[in-house]
């Protein structure tokens, strides 16, 4: 898959990559099986500090994304995940600050609903979930 | 005839070589780079920048030319070895002043453009995590043969150790004529078959290089310049390979002929001699006008419209265009951004001493032999 990063962007590197590996493994560009490059290579090739890759991949095992091998490549896990207890208790966490801010700037319930709902099934047609 | 003044005929083919490449750098660069500096996609067709294009033909002709005839003419009147190689270094000293010439004039232009409104300003990296599967590099296995020459040198040279005459030579006339002879010890009949291994090493050093080198993606054209990336790295990777190869057989009757194991004529000789270095650099430069720096001049056969993303502005990296300078980035070698190939990142330690080694590794060997 496709990696982009910005320098300049507000969102600290780490998460813009740990968003988008784990977004290509929703949208099904990363495959079950498949291969990322080792950290010294990614880190080489975005010209990125080599401990911003290993957090990232670290990060990435510990929720079951990845699996490291032989501390070298990272191979994406079995999709899709099994379902985590302690995943369902963080995501109200993680989407309070989202929601409230959606409510501040009064955008109705069914429009943000029809806004979840899009994106999500984005991930539905395109993912390679079938299975 | 005078072997002296055969000998300094050799600097012309490689000052006229020299000449061609410096008339050609611009032509080598990726398209984005212009002298050194990172031109947004949308600007390449500004006048300005097309003007500094051409400006750059003139002054390199009008400088260097009188320089060549200049140097032609020191080196045939004073018949000194000293004068060929000053003329080298002074070479390579104009072309890269004229060059930072350009670079500033660039960066000049640069500060002048207004940014394109549709694209996104921002200092984006893209990089594929497939670039290095497929294929996008010759296999390494085509050193094998190579190896088996270089291993042959030594064995060879070592069964038949007693047939080396009691004095081999070290210095040949242009004719192929032995002028100078040493003693016959170990590492004299030897230095030949270590120069070939010695080679053989360093081109399967820079077949890792192209591997592991950052990937050249230009946000605007994402997919477009992955794919030159990749067709560049596996052309120049082969390329590798058949000069390894090449210079392995080479060194092998070079150091045979020298060691007295086989005879060729001197005729053979000279052309092998002078010809094999000369057919390296016109094939390099043949080769490097047609891919151009990371694939820049490769066709691909896709047609992709230009993204919203911007390109990543990394000039303050680069010191006078031309040396790369970043300590945050954890890579070693990085493209060029003059001409074609790879250079150092001075930003990391490990540069330094690999800048030493190359420094400290002929003076020991010198020092070995003598």
């Amino acid at each position: 898959m496709v990696l982009k990063i910005d320098l300049t962007s507000e969102q600290p590197l780490y998460s813009q990559l740990r968003d988008q590996i784990i977004e290509g493994i929703a949208l099904g560009s990363l495959k079950e099986g498949e291969s990322l490059p080792s950290v010294r290579q990614m880190a080489e090739d975005l010209g990125i500090n080599l401990h911003t890759v290993n957090k990232v991949y670290s990060i990435l095992e510990q929720d079951g994304f990845l699996i490291m091998r032989q501390r070298k490549s990272a191979v994406v896990q079995k999709f899709p995940l099994r379902p985590d207890k302690s995943y369902l208790k963080k995501l109200p966490q993680q989407l309070k600050p989202i929601i409230a801010e959606v409510y501040c700037r009064q955008i109705s319930e069914p429009e943000f609903i029809a806004i979840c709902k899009e994106i999500y099934s984005s991930f539905k047609t395109e993912a390679g979930n079938e299975s | 005839m005078n072997p002296d003044f055969d000998i300094q005929f050799m600097y012309y083919p490689y000052l006229i070589c020299l000449f061609i490449i410096g008339y050609l750098i611009p032509l080598f660069s990726r398209a984005t780079i212009v002298f050194g500096v990172k031109i947004p996609s949308d600007q390449l067709a500004n006048p300005e920048i097309v003007q500094l294009k051409e400006n750059y033909k003139r002054y390199y002709l009008m400088i260097m030319i009188p320089f060549v005839i200049l140097l032609f003419f020191a080196i045939y009147s004073y018949r000194n070895n000293l004068i060929g190689i000053l003329g080298i270094f002074l070479y390579t000293y104009l072309i890269a002043s004229i060059y930072v010439h350009f670079n500033s004039k660039a960066k000049q232009i640069k500060a002048g453009f207004i940014p394109d409104p549709e694209i996104e300003i921002g200092q984006n990296i893209v990089i594929d995590t497939n670039f290095r599967k497929g294929k996008y590099l010759v296999t390494w296995l085509w050193f094998i043969p190579s190896f088996i020459v270089v291993t042959f040198n030594f064995l060879f040279t070592y069964i038949n150790y007693n047939k080396v005459p009691a004095v081999i030579a070290d210095r040949f006339s242009m004719s192929g004529k032995e002028i100078h002879f040493i003693s016959k010890t170990f590492i004299h009949v030897f230095t030949l078959p270590f120069t070939s291994a010695f080679t053989l090493a360093i081109f399967v050093g820079i077949y890792f290089i192209i591997k592991r080198a950052k990937q050249q993606i230009n946000p605007e054209f994402p997919e477009t310049t992955k794919l030159q990336d990749r067709s560049f790295r596996y052309l120049w990777s082969g390329y590798m390979i058949i000069l390894a190869f090449a210079l392995s057989v080479y060194f092998l009757f070079i150091s045979l002929h020298v060691d007295r194991l086989l005879i060729l004529s001197n005729q053979i000789f000279t052309v092998l001699i002078i010809g094999l270095p000369l057919l390296i650099i016109i094939s390099a430069i043949i080769l490097g006008v047609k891919t151009g720096q990371s694939g820049s001049r490769l066709k691909v056969n896709i047609k992709e419209q230009r993204t919203e993303v911007g390109d990543i502005n990394d000039d303050d990296y680069w010191k006078l265009g031309m040396l790369y300078f970043n300590p945050k980035d954890p890579s070693i070698f990085v493209p060029k951004r003059i001409g074609i190939g790879w250079t150092l990142n001075f930003g990391h330690p490990v540069s330094f001493i690999m800048l030493l080694a190359i420094l400290v590794i002929p003076l020991v060997v010198v020092s070995l032999l003598k």
